[in-house]
C-alpha cells in the first residue's frame, strides 16, 4: 500500500518532490538564463523516490500547449469550490491538507486545506499528501471528469502520503463543474 | 442464463483464447491508496461448486464501481465476502488497507461501519415505518438524541425524495422504487465512506432504474465515497459506472474505466456488455 511520511518531515520531501519535477521537465518557461540551467543541472536524480509512483517521461524542452491554461482554469474551479460552502464543507471531509502540483509545470503548486470545516487555497505549507497531475489531467479535474484513481492507476499522476481522503471527497468538487443529470429530466434516454 | 464451466473450458482449449486474460487492475501488480478494497487471489466453494476462483480485483477510491456478470457467477458472493459476512477459503480482502478475513469481531464490526448497503428488495423492517427505518442504524449505532436523529433521518428522506410524508408509511405501503429509495436512505444514515447496492435495478421498470439510477449518481455527487454497485443490467452500467469490472467463472475476466471496457477486445466482455446470444457464455 503506499507510503506515508512522517508529518514533520512534510517541507522536506515537497522540497525534494519539487526538485525531482525539476531534474525531470528540463524546459524553462521562456528563459535559457544560466541561472536556470545551473538550477536544473545542480539537482542530481535521486534513488531515494519521494513519490509512491513512477515518474512520468519527460515530455521535451517545452511545457504542453495550454498547460499554464489548464492549471488556471484548475485554480479559478477551487477558489469557486472554496467560496461555495456546501462544496467546502464536502470537501473539507478529507480531513488532510493536500499539496496538488502540475507536473508539466514546475513552479505551479497550491496547498488544499481540507480539514476542521475548511477548504481553503494556501500558497505554501507542509502537506499531508501530495498529488500531482499531467496537463490533460489538470484539464479533465477543472472540467469535473477526471477519474484521479484511475490517473493514478495508469501511471499519468503520482502521489504521495493518504491519498485516498482526498479521492474520496473530490467528486464533491468535480460534481459543483460537471453535475449529474437532474432525477427525471433526462428525458432523451427515458 | 448460465455458465458452463466445462464448456467455457472447452471452448478456452478449442479457440485457444484465455478468457480471463484482459484483467488490467489487479491490485496486487499495482498495489497503493488509492483502491478503497482490493480483493487478492479469492478462492470460495461450497461443497463441490467453487463460487470464487483466484479473483481479483481493486475497487478505486472516490469512483461508482460496477460489478458486472450473468447470473450465477457469484457477485452477491463478493459483496458478502466484501463486509465479512463470508470469509474466503484462501486469499485476501483488504478494506482501507485492512485485512477483513484476519479482523477481531470487534474490527469487523467497527469496520461494518464504514459501509452502507441497499440489499435487493431493500430489507426494510415490516414492522416500521420509513422513518423508524431510517433512524434504526442511529439508534444502534451512535448516542444522538431524537431531535439529532430526526434531523439526519429526514435530511437522508429528503435527500432519496421521500420526505413528503412518505416517512409515515409502512413497507408495505410503498412501491418497489420507494422501497428501494427508503433503502438507500437508511444505507446513507451514518455516512458511510463505501455504498454497495446488490442488484438496485431488481424488480423495477427500465425507467425506475434509470431514475434510481441518476439518484445513485447524485448522491455520490453530492457526498462522495466509494460506491460499488453490483449488477447484471448493461444499460444501468453504462450509465453510472466510472470503473466496469466483469466477472466469469468465479474471476474477474476484465476491469477497467467504462470507456475502455465497452470497447474491449475480449470476447466474453463483448459479448456480454453488448447481449449478443453469439460467444462464449451460452444457456447451460
Amino acid at each position: 500500500m503506499g507510503s506515508s511520511w512522517p508529518r514533520g518531515n512534510a517541507a522536506t520531501a515537497r522540497d525534494a518532490l519539487r526538485q525531482e519535477a525539476i531534474v525531470k521537465t528540463p524546459f524553462s518557461f521562456g528563459s535559457s538564463s544560466p541561472a536556470d540551467d545551473d538550477r536544473t543541472a545542480a539537482v542530481a536524480p535521486t534513488t531515494d523516490r519521494p513519490t509512491d509512483r513512477p515518474a512520468r517521461a519527460p515530455r521535451g524542452d517545452r511545457p504542453p500547449s495550454g498547460a499554464q491554461d489548464a492549471w488556471e482554469s484548475l485554480m479559478r474551479v477551487l477558489e469557486d469550490a472554496a467560496a461555495d460552502p456546501a462544496v467546502a464543507h464536502g470537501m473539507s471531509r478529507a480531513g488532510v491538507r493536500v499539496r496538488l502540483y502540475a507536473l508539466d509545470l514546475p513552479e505551479e503548486a497550491v496547498v488544499l486545506e481540507c480539514q476542521n470545516d475548511r477548504f481553503e487555497l494556501l500558497e505554501d505549507g507542509p502537506a499531508d499528501t501530495e498529488l500531482g497531475l499531467a496537463t490533460e489531467d489538470v484539464a479533465r479535474l477543472a472540467e469535473g471528469k477526471l477519474r484521479t484513481a484511475m490517473a493514478i492507476a495508469t501511471g499519468r499522476a503520482t502521489y504521495r502520503g493518504p491519498i485516498r481522503q482526498f479521492l474520496r471527497v473530490l467528486p464533491v468538487m468535480q460534481a459543483m463543474v460537471n453535475p449529474p443529470v437532474e432525477m427525471g429530466t433526462n428525458h432523451e434516454e427515458i | 442464463m448460465s455458465v458452463d464451466p466445462n464448456t467455457a473450458a472447452l471452448l478456452d482449449r478449442a479457440s485457444g483464447y484465455d478468457y480471463h486474460e484482459g484483467a488490467i487492475a489487479v491490485p496486487q501488480e499495482n498495489p497503493g491508496d488509492f483502491w478503497s478494497i482490493e480483493c487478492i487471489d479469492l478462492y470460495k466453494s461450497f461443497g463441490s461448486n467453487r463460487v470464487m476462483n483466484g479473483l481479483n480485483v481493486g475497487i478505486p477510491e472516490g469512483m461508482i464501481t460496477v460489478v458486472l456478470g450473468p447470473s450465477g457467477t457469484g457477485k452477491s458472493v463478493l459483496l458478502s465476502h466484501l463486509i465479512g459476512l463470508m470469509f474466503p477459503d484462501a486469499g485476501d480482502i483488504l478494506v482501507h488497507g485492512q485485512s477483513v478475513p484476519n479482523m477481531t469481531m470487534p474490527e469487523l464490526l467497527e469496520m461494518r461501519k464504514k459501509f452502507g448497503i441497499l440489499f435487493q428488495d431493500g430489507a426494510l423492517f415490516g414492522s416500521m415505518n420509513v422513518y423508524d427505518n431510517v433512524a434504526f442504524p442511529l439508534r444502534q449505532h451512535t448516542d444522538y438524541d431524537e431531535r439529532q436523529i430526526k434531523d439526519i433521518v429526514m435530511g437522508r428522506l429528503n435527500e432519496v425524495g421521500l420526505a413528503n410524508g412518505a416517512e409515515t408509511r409502512m413497507p408495505s405501503e410503498l412501491s418497489g422504487g420507494m422501497r428501494k429509495r427508503a433503502g438507500f436512505a437508511r444505507a446513507l444514515v451514518l455516512d458511510p465512506q463505501i455504498v454497495m447496492f446488490d442488484e438496485p435495478d431488481s424488480g423495477l421498470d427500465p425507467v425506475r432504474t434509470a431514475l434510481l439510477c441518476q439518484l445513485i449518481e447524485k448522491v455520490h455527487a453530492e457526498n462522495g465515497g466509494t460506491y460499488i454497485v453490483i449488477t447484471h443490467d448493461i444499460a444501468s452500467a453504462r450509465r453510472i459506472g466510472e470503473y466496469i469490472a466483469v466477472l466469469w467463472k468465479g474471476r474477474i475476466v476484465q476491469s477497467g474505466d467504462r470507456d475502455d471496457m465497452f470497447e474491449s477486445p475480449n470476447p466474453f466482455v463483448r459479448q456480454f456488455l453488448a447481449g449478443n446470444p453469439g460467444g462464449p457464455l451460452g444457456m447451460e
